[in-house]
């Protein structure tokens, strides 16, 4: 209360003369009541019997679904199991070919994301997105925006889009204009969007996926706080972890089948990983290597773009990890390694040689390849087929000498290599936007596997991918590196880079703080150089 | 907007290096005859650029609204002059809800679809009027005043015409800034998905806004008849969207959509009435006019973009 009567001051020193209104208002503004009227029983979001195909391809399979007020239900399940599309479905994304939606015992249809806020429903994606030229307001308040006598009432708004911010405990300041947040405060502008539009259902697709560990721990409290004023949370997720913290009930998809429902008491992380995939899957370990002598990347006092003064080796066929927060500089110096940003100082041996790429051509003809960390902006089209974006880099391997790209050695060469991948998919002619995130993945390694390369740069391969395909990808970036690709293997994903790696860098403020052998490096280790502290 | 001012303070000297006599109250009279016209197409066209789009069809729209109200004229040549601006405007927003349902409803590019209706909407002209001009004799002189007559101060004359633009100007100012579909446009210029997600219909706003284009080049048109006295389906606001789409770069507006200024598109609009006078009082042929309208387009296209690198790395 003190907190709101704080804001009201700073409020009144701004706009003396609105003030009287938007004191007002605030007391009428139901979102100001953050518990839910008793009076009115509060109803569940219900689902019966969906289902949904794209292309012929069945998604979701008769699923029954019931989000509870007052609840955090967990949807999870492997990637292409259908949770994302659940989620979208409930929230009025997508249309489902068949089965039915209510709030209560009143049936609803939502055709658009638009109709789905309108019956209090509101979607949080994975990767917000942000106005960047408007005020924070506007970026809250769109499509939303009070209205006074004469059109917006600016005032009113700014009060509005301050008190939605402080609920979810944002400093940001509502009149700056959006610019370049980060990817968390970009997802607290989607949450507040969502409460102005006086949303009882959220749910949060992978949400947590993009942000560091004390950005996540902060999202967790925003909805455990959104579920005890009443709402009801619908949280897709694969992070069992997170699941496991946050959730009180979990539905879990196979195949788009709905195969457990269950209290989040009565039930343990085995189970439901195997719910998911439908068998016991085994944690992958760490086994200690022999590795070569050779130095197969040298780099030293490297500085560019998000990064300084950088220097380590990399012996050939070694996986180095390296680690850090979010905004470390790391995805920089992996640019900068692939040629796409210019390096200012320090310089780069590979295999010996002075490495200076211009460009990703230049890096490509000398061995070195990138799997990018967004993968939908910069490693595939998203529109053409599975073959063409996985045979991309060598195509002009695949033309005859008029440049015609020969279909047949592009499906000689790419469908063994999927399929070694173990790629689901049905057919390389398949649009790749078709394919679930885990596949989508597959595809982005089959592409820079097909060039053979000897130094793979890998920044974060298994984000968005589910725990089967997850195990997939290590398997193969172990098999790679034991040929001899020396691998650079940047996560935020702890355990993974812990289980990867034969030694691991960390990076913090675009420095690397330490290096620290496979045998020496823990968690908390990582953890504590990563965000400041002595190892 | 550093280098445009430099750029414009450059201009402003050549011109006086060549022509000491384009500086007297005679050259601030006729850019202000060439203000009205530029300016309410420039605001129409700026209200589809922040929304993300481009309307090339102005010329063509303004061409169909002129020669539509100067074939009633002619056989009804006593109409009251409001009713003629709403002719005007009713023919410009037919048109401009054809172009937004097809970039709004089939999902068109807004480029694609407005070259098409610049050459069909160009064809319309000549249809209404059965291929012949409207001729001086079918304006009446109370329309043809609103250009030549108006408030003087000082030699200087702003014609009812200009008044009348100044005033559209602050209509379009206040729905940019205080409608909610105002801002709306605003919000699906600057991503399109957020918009979206956040309950924007997407469609609407589009259309609102080649609606308004539509209808401020339906005015223009018979700004055009008031400021000429004539009509040729052929010629009449011919080239016309260079001009304009030029004065919304010079604005500073971002050409991606998401931003831009009424007040800086003020400010573009005299220095493109101001050029477009000097080139003329300066006996400079159409033709090489064409080539500077062009680039001036090119020079602020390429400002544009150097200003959004330096933003990037600077980020």
């Amino acid at each position: 209360m003190r907190k709101i009567a704080c804001r009201l001051k700073t409020v009144e020193e701004t706009f003396p003369a609105s003030y009287a209104i938007f004191s007002f208002l605030a007391e009428q503004d139901p979102l100001n009541q953050t518990a839910p009227n008793p009076h009115t029983p509060a109803k569940s979001l219900v689902a019966t019997g969906l289902c949904l195909s794209f292309g012929g391809f069945q998604v979701l399979k008769e699923v029954d679904f019931e989000l509870l007020p007052g609840r955090i239900h967990a949807i999870t399940g492997e990637n292409g199991a259908g949770k994302s599309s659940l989620g979208k479905v409930l929230a009025g994304l997508y249309r489902p070919d068949s089965g039915a939606l209510s709030i209560g015992d009143q049936p609803i249809s939502p055709s658009s994301v638009r109709d789905g806020l309108r019956q209090g429903i509101a979607l949080i994606h994975q990767e917000p997105l942000t106005f960047p030229d408007l005020s924070i307001t506007e970026n809250i308040l769109a499509g939303n925006l009070p209205a006074g006598r004469i059109g917006v009432n600016w005032g009113r708004a700014h009060a509005k889009s301050q008190e939605l911010l402080v609920r979810l405990g944002s400093k940001l300041d509502v009149k700056r204009t959006a610019g370049t947040l980060s990817i968390a405060d970009q997802q607290i502008l989607e949450l507040a969007a969502a409460l102005a539009h006086e949303a009882r259902f959220f749910i949060f697709d992978e949400t947590s996926a993009p942000l560091t560990p004390p950005e996540a721990q902060a999202l967790f409290k925003i909805m455990r706080e959104l579920r005890d004023q009443g709402c009801g949370i619908g949280f897709v997720s694969h992070h069992l972890d997170e699941v496991f913290e946050i959730a009180d009930e979990i539905t879990v998809l196979r195949e788009g089948q709905k195969v457990a429902h269950l209290q989040i008491t009565e039930t343990s992380q085995a189970e439901i990983v195997r719910h998911m995939v439908g068998r016991a899957v085994e944690q992958s370990k760490r086994t200690a290597r022999a590795l070569s002598a050779e130095v197969a990347l040298s780099v030293e006092h490297l500085s560019g773009p998000g990064f300084d003064d950088v220097s380590f080796t990399v012996n050939a066929g070694e996986i180095f990890g390296i680690g850090g927060l979010v905004g470390a500089g790391r995805t920089e110096l992996a640019r900068a390694l692939y040629g796409i940003s210019r390096v200012s100082s320090g310089q780069v041996k590979l295999l010996g040689q002075t490495y200076k790429p211009k460009n990703p051509q230049e890096a490509i003809q000398s061995g070195v390849n990138l799997v990018p960390e967004d993968r939908r902006g910069a490693g595939l089209m998203l529109e053409r087929s599975i073959k063409e974006n996985a045979s991309l880099q060598r195509v002009k391997d695949f033309a005859n000498r008029f440049g015609v790209v020969s279909t047949q050695l592009q499906d000689e060469q790419v469908v063994p290599l999927l399929d070694s991948l173990k790629t689901v998919l049905r057919s390389v002619e398949q649009p790749v936007g078709q394919l679930s995130g885990g596949n989508q993945q597959k595809v982005v390694l089959a592409k820079s596997l097909l060039r053979a390369p000897r130094l793979l740069i890998l920044d974060e391969p298994t984000r968005g991918v589910d725990i089967g395909a997850k195990f997939d990808v290590h398997a193969l970036i172990r098999e790679l590196a034991d040929s001899g690709v020396t691998i650079l293997l940047i996560s935020s994903d702890l355990p993974e880079v812990l289980a990867l790696s034969d030694r691991i860098g960390v990076m913090r403020r675009g420095n690397l703080v330490a290096t620290l052998t496979a045998s020496e490096a823990t968690r908390e280790k990582v953890i504590s150089l990563a965000s400041g502290g002595s190892a | 907007m550093k280098i445009r001012l430099f750029a414009f303070v450059c201009a402003i000297g050549l011109a006086y290096f060549f022509s000491p006599r384009l500086f007297t109250s005679e050259t601030l009279n006729s850019i202000l005859l060439w203000l009205p016209l530029i300016l309410t197409l420039a605001l129409g066209e700026l209200v589809v650029v922040i929304a993300g789009g481009i309307d090339i069809s102005v010329g063509s729209v303004l061409g169909c609204s002129a020669m539509s109200v100067g074939v009633v004229l002619k056989s009804n040549p006593n109409l009251p002059l409001p009713l003629l601006f709403l002719i005007g405007a009713g023919v410009g927003l037919g048109l401009g809800l054809i172009n937004g349902a097809l970039v709004a409803r089939a999902k068109l590019p807004p480029l694609i679809v407005t070259i098409g209706t610049l050459a069909s909407f160009r064809g319309l002209a000549f249809l209404i009027g059965k291929g012949e001009s409207v001729t001086g004799s079918s304006i009446p002189d109370t329309l043809t005043k609103l250009s030549s007559q108006g408030v003087s101060v000082g030699g200087v004359t702003v014609s009812w015409i200009a008044l009348q633009c100044f005033v559209l100007a602050i209509i379009i100012w206040h729905f940019l800034t205080y409608w909610r579909s105002g801002r709306a446009i605003f919000a699906v210029g600057g991503q399109e998905e957020a918009a979206s997600r956040r309950g924007i219909s997407t469609a609407n706003t589009y259309l609102l806004a080649f609606a308004l284009s539509g209808v401020l080049a339906g005015v223009g048109g018979v700004m055009y008849l008031s400021r000429f006295g004539q009509a040729q389906p052929g010629t009449v606001g011919y080239g016309f969207e260079l001009t304009v789409i030029a004065t919304v770069a010079i604005s500073g507006a971002k050409l991606t959509g998401g931003a831009g200024k009424i007040s800086n598109l003020l400010a573009a609009a005299f220095i493109m009435s101001a050029i477009t006078v000097s080139l003329s009082t300066l006996g400079i042929d159409t033709n090489w006019q064409l080539l500077v309208y062009g680039l001036v387009l090119l020079i602020m296209v390429c400002a544009d973009g150097l200003r959004r690198k330096k933003l990037e790395v600077g980020a």
